[in-house]
């Protein structure tokens, strides 16, 4: 572990990881906390290529400074269940599903997906999830014409956005149930596919995911029963109100998300990225009736993602063009203020839409915030203390 | 001749041609005017692929006669002032032909050499010539994403016009591509290469009704965000913004004005129109269409005030005393109204109903454009399934 001080907030700074190729923690709404409070975070050893394919779990403790590596590889990490298991995929060909207790439990095989099952041919062998009981499996199966999909040399001007937003494809959302073996197409878009399947942390039959659009104009959080059923809108959007990054709150009867209101906004053509609009982010809050039932005030600028800390009394922010810092703030309910403040400065390069990658999420105990930035070119684990 | 009263407008209305696979009039920027007076139109004959601009027929709009040129020389590129049509022979031999119309001698004017870049079947087109008759203007087309040059046009063409899928609109507007412009002269046979676009190609190369050296071009984009209207002389240099635009004022469907000195062009003024996105065709636009003018500097010199409605295409007569519009959704009609350079009001009124199939983007295939005596407003309509060309007294 190396420490530092932050050089323009003056906090104490701990990088946790020094490896060679680098390493990170997951996308900002995965879950990754063990139950003794430590981190999942992802590597992958020397002489293979840093793909997700790759990526092994170590494990990080930001109070001690500690790492653990797994002594196995069971498959691509996929979350932590209720059980406080991680759960693994194998991927292609194998297609199992496995639970293990991190670092070093006994691998127990939770199923295989039946062979006949989609596969996605946008992305190959990416599995999205599992439900948090660890029975179900969530995939997508997205359907393109290739190469017509090929990602666009220039994402950061309007014309190489809009080309590859409005690639043609169709989605299909499809449940697949373990114990079972029996699969279910829950959702179908003809001119979209599924980003964020997102199971709920606390009820094994109900996911949410995203139309995988900008979606200013179209609807974008969608809950699902894993049955199929009972397919609903999350915050129903009105034309030009901007819903996205959504993540599940830790009580999972709510959903959070950014809203960027860009109704009569003439710049949307021009200024489709967030970090770009002239309308300020709030956080907004729906039940899981689709409600919504907080919207705060406007934030103090653009927020890669927003998340929340386990207790529900702290909001974490990732900063923005031109505001390269990891944010912190008090959330209550009953305040609509959120006075995110700049907490740690980080180093990655910015991308117009992709952003730095910093994925920050708080500790169990909202002591630290667990984020990636980028060290030598590479990104590394860091923490920093609240 | 068939004759009838306008069942909307009460005028008299002729439709010329009567042909099984029908007759249009041509592309509405086209020279299409003999020096008699007469007219000239494309018809389908039996053995051609419909709307191949390939068989030119002369016609009177105000006896109602009809004459068919006796010999086919190739694909019809432009009609000279002197009266001569320019055409084009198919093949890797390119001959540009001249021919008094409709059947006077024909004179070999040049060939395109193989390897001069633009094709007229695949890759390019063969746009103009220039008034001379001497240089041969051609435009070279690359996609950079070989999936969508798959798409047949019919399809891309259906997606646009399709508003529940403005995607579709979007996608084909930004698909990858670039484009380039070369003069060819045929009697110096010297190839100048003239324009390279970058993310567009070219539309709607026109050069200059009385300035050989000099045309017109379109970027191929919306152009609501971008400059949509260029001058460049043929040797490549000169290269003009013509109305340089501000963002979000949309000029297209420019046309050379009579006497060559001026280009007209439709203007929507859609600064700070959230609608853009959602509602990218003109036809669906909260904002008026307008009427300008620029000179060859490029600077506007006439804006009209906001017109009755949208209009596919803009027009003026040959002595630009008169301009007619071709009407747009639920106002299919053709237009017209007087004009006055000291006048910006322009009073367009319906002159006749166009029965053809509205599509969003592609209108109505109407192609208006004015006799030479202004006594009548000759336009492409629907009867049954077929075009036909039609007048309608002005």
């Amino acid at each position: 572990m190396i420490k530092r001080v932050d050089e323009n907030t003056g906090r104490e700074v701990r990088q946790l990881t020094s490896l060679p190729q680098g390493a990170l923690v997951p996308y900002f709404r995965r879950t990754r906390t063990l139950p003794d409070g430590r981190i999942v975070a992802l590597y992958v050893p020397e002489g293979l290529p840093f793909v997700p394919l790759n990526f092994h779990v170590v494990i990080v403790d930001p109070e001690s400074g500690d790492l653990e590596f797994p002594k196995e590889r069971v498959g691509s990490y996929l979350r932590i269940l209720s059980d406080g298991r991680a759960a693994f995929s194998t991927g292609d060909p194998d297609r199992e599903i496995w639970a293990m207790s991190l670092p070093d439990g006994v691998p127990e095989l939770l199923g295989r997906i039946d062979e006949e099952m989609p596969a996605d041919t946008e992305f190959p062998g990416y599995l999205h999830d599992v439900t948090c009981d660890g029975r179900t499996v969530v995939a997508v199966a997205t359907h393109i014409a290739a190469p017509v999909s090929a990602f666009p040399d220039d994402l950061n001007h309007p014309g190489g956005f809009w080309y590859y937003i409005y690639r043609p494809r169709s989605g299909d959302l499809y449940t697949y149930d373990l114990k079972d073996n029996t699969s279910t197409l829950c959702a179908h878009f003809d001119r979209h596919s599924f980003q964020h399947v997102d199971p709920s942390p606390t009820d094994p039959t109900l996911i949410k995911f995203a139309k995988d659009d900008l979606c200013v104009f179209d609807q974008r959080a969608w809950t699902v029963r894993a049955d199929g059923s009972d397919l609903r809108k999350i915050k129903v959007q009105k034309k030009g109100e901007w819903v996205h990054h959504e993540f599940w709150l830790p009580d999972g009867q709510h959903i959070g998300y950014k809203y960027v209101d860009r109704r009569n906004d003439p710049t949307v053509h021009e200024l489709p990225w967030g970090e770009l609009a002239p309308r300020p982010l709030q956080l907004g809050i729906a039940d899981v009736s689709g409600k919504e039932v907080y919207l705060s005030d406007p934030l103090c600028c653009f927020q890669s993602h927003l998340n929340i800390s386990p207790n529900c009394d702290m909001v974490s922010g990732e900063g923005t063009l031109d505001h390269d810092f990891v944010y912190a703030a008090q959330f209550s309910w009953s305040d609509y203020k959120i006075d995110l403040q700049p907490v740690v400065t980080t180093h990655t390069p910015y991308s117009l839409g992709l952003a730095q990658t910093v994925d920050a999420a708080f500790t169990p105990d909202s002591k630290w915030i667990i984020y990636n930035d980028t060290v030598d070119g590479k990104f590394q684990v860091f923490a920093v203390r609240l | 001749m068939i004759k009838r009263i306008d069942e909307n407008t009460g005028r008299e209305v002729r439709q010329i041609t009567d042909l099984p696979h029908g007759g249009r009039t041509l592309y509405f920027r086209t020279q299409r005017l003999l020096p008699d007076g007469r007219m000239i139109g494309a018809y389908h004959a039996d053995d051609t692929p419909p709307f191949h601009h390939n068989d030119i027929l002369v016609f009177d709009p105000e006896s109602g006669d009809v004459e068919f040129p006796k010999r086919r020389l190739g694909s019809f590129l432009k009609l000279l002032d002197d009266g001569r049509g320019i055409f084009c022979t198919k093949g890797e031999k390119r001959e540009i032909w001249a021919m008094p119309l409709p059947n006077g001698e024909p004179e070999l004017l040049g060939c395109i050499p193989e390897e001069v870049p633009g094709n007229i079947h695949t890759s390019g087109q063969l746009h103009n010539l220039t008034c001379d008759g001497q240089t041969v203007i051609l435009v070279d087309y690359k996609l950079l994403q070989p999936a969508d040059s798959v798409k047949k046009t019919a399809d891309v063409l259906k997606n646009m016009s399709d508003a529940d899928d403005v995607g579709a609109f979007w996608r084909h507007i930004y698909r990858p591509r670039t484009g380039d412009i070369y003069a060819y002269n045929l009697k110096k046979q010297s190839l100048t290469h003239c324009v390279h676009l970058d993310g567009y190609s070219i539309q709607h190369t026109d050069p200059s009704p009385v300035d050989p050296t000099l045309m017109k071009f379109a970027q191929d984009g919306l152009a609501v965000f971008d400059q949509r209207i260029w001058a460049v002389r043929t040797d490549g240099s000169g290269l003009m913004k013509i109305r340089p635009q501000q963002k979000g004022e949309w000029i297209h469907h420019e046309f050379w004005w009579p006497g060559g000195q001026f280009i007209g062009y439709k203007y929507v003024d859609r600064r700070s129109d959230p609608t853009i996105h959602e509602l990218p065709w003109g036809e669906l636009a909260p904002r008026p269409l307008q009427l300008g003018i620029a000179d060859l500097t490029g600077r506007e010199v006439y804006l009209s005030d906001p017109l009755c409605c949208y209009q596919s295409h803009l027009q003026t007569s040959r002595k630009g005393d008169m301009v007619s519009g071709e009407g747009t959704l639920n106002n299919c009609f053709v237009h017209a109204g007087p004009f006055s350079w000291s006048d910006s009001k322009i009073d367009l009124q319906r002159l006749a109903t166009i029965h053809t199939p509205y599509r969003l983007s592609m209108a109505q295939s109407v192609e208006a454009g004015f006799s030479a005596d202004s006594k009548w407003l000759v336009y492409t309509d629907r009867v049954g399934e077929v075009f036909q060309i039609h007048a309608v007294k002005v």
